[in-house]
């Protein structure tokens, strides 16, 4: 799994494995559509998640940073 | 309408704002936003390796941009690798509201989208963790997993003693079984969680995890990048297309140089 799409063009360990990183989920569509409950890892099967950072999870930090200093 | 100063947030003020848990819980919620936009991020070569990341993001409140440096020799100087701040607007006045430490939110929120793909992929899973890099993103993600995923017992790798050494105390502080291992590889198949938060300047981990295991790899983010072997990075088989999925969320077009 990767982190956003944004990983399709900047996950280096898994383009330089031949990995077709467009085709790995993201974090977002396991968290929106619950597609880790019917389809998830089964047991013994590893996850590979590569996290390649991205400014929604800045976002998400400034969220909850300054939820109290909004009106 | 008086305009306002910004809350200045320092590491520990932005640390305090961030619990893990929290932070992973919001992180969710950008995730199933509509309202979320987060363009291309600008990556600018500053030369030597070094790089300046312009990265913003808005909902329906706030808009954010951060701006960092990121300079991986800096460690041998003894300055920060990360060094910068994220401005935080509201966006119906125009107006700041605060101004948060960079590579605090960098290594927390990282550690936090981490923890988060654990809670949804391994939400069971028990056992030690390998940390391989022992920086800022290590010891976010060693709190991370301690606090979020129970995490007790923890090996830490590093190119540098000092770093790992001062790792594994950080650990043993907080309660945890904590201790440096000098090769990653010779451990790391006994481990449940594997953490490799390297400069990703070369590959260090040439050994494939244990079925089951549960990897975060953060340390490459360019096509050039890399900390596993290519063996290793590959998966076992075809992913089935459970995950095509439209996109979820709207992105933006926007200058962007792409990395490297």
């Amino acid at each position: 799994m990767v982190d956003t799409r944004d990983a399709d063009h900047e996950a280096g360990d898994l383009l330089q494995a031949g990995v077709n990183v467009g085709a790995l989920p993201t974090l977002g569509d396991v968290v929106c559509h619950g597609a880790q409950k019917a389809m998830g890892p089964k047991a013994g099967q590893t996850v590979f998640f590569k996290n390649c950072g991205w400014a929604g999870w800045d976002l998400a930090a400034s969220r909850c940073a300054v939820a109290g200093l909004l009106a | 309408m008086k305009p306002r100063s910004p809350s200045i947030f320092d590491a520990p003020a932005t640390a305090a704002a961030l619990p893990y848990p929290a932070l992973a819980s919001a992180i969710e919620d950008v995730l199933r936003d509509p309202t979320v936009a987060v363009p291309p991020r600008m990556v600018l070569p500053v030369g030597q390796g070094n790089s300046l990341f312009v990265m913003p993001a808005h909902d329906a409140r706030i808009a954010i941009t951060k701006i960092i440096t990121v300079l991986p020799s800096n460690r041998q100087r003894g300055l920060p690798p990360v060094q910068g701040d994220i401005l935080v607007f509201d966006i119906q006045s125009g107006q700041r509201i605060a101004v948060l430490d960079g590579p605090t939110v960098t290594a927390r929120r990282t550690a936090a989208v981490s923890l988060l793909a654990a809670q949804k992929l391994a939400p069971g899973l028990r056992g030690p963790m390998l940390i391989v890099g022992a920086g800022d993103q290590g010891c976010a993600h060693l709190e991370a997993f301690h606090t979020g995923m129970g995490v007790r017992e923890v090996w830490v790798h590093s190119r540098s003693e000092a770093s790992a050494h001062a790792l594994v105390l950080h650990a043993q502080s907080l309660g945890m079984q904590a201790q440096q291992v000098s090769d990653p590889n010779k451990v790391v198949m006994d481990c449940a969680w594997v953490m490799t938060t390297t400069p990703a300047l070369e590959v260090v981990m040439t050994t494939a995890p244990a079925p089951g295991a549960f990897v975060s790899a953060v340390g490459a983010f360019t096509p050039q990048m890399a900390e596993w072997s290519r063996p290793c990075a590959k998966p076992c088989r075809t992913p089935r297309p459970w995950w095509s999925t439209p996109a979820t969320l709207t992105m933006k077009r926007a200058i962007c140089c792409k990395p490297g």
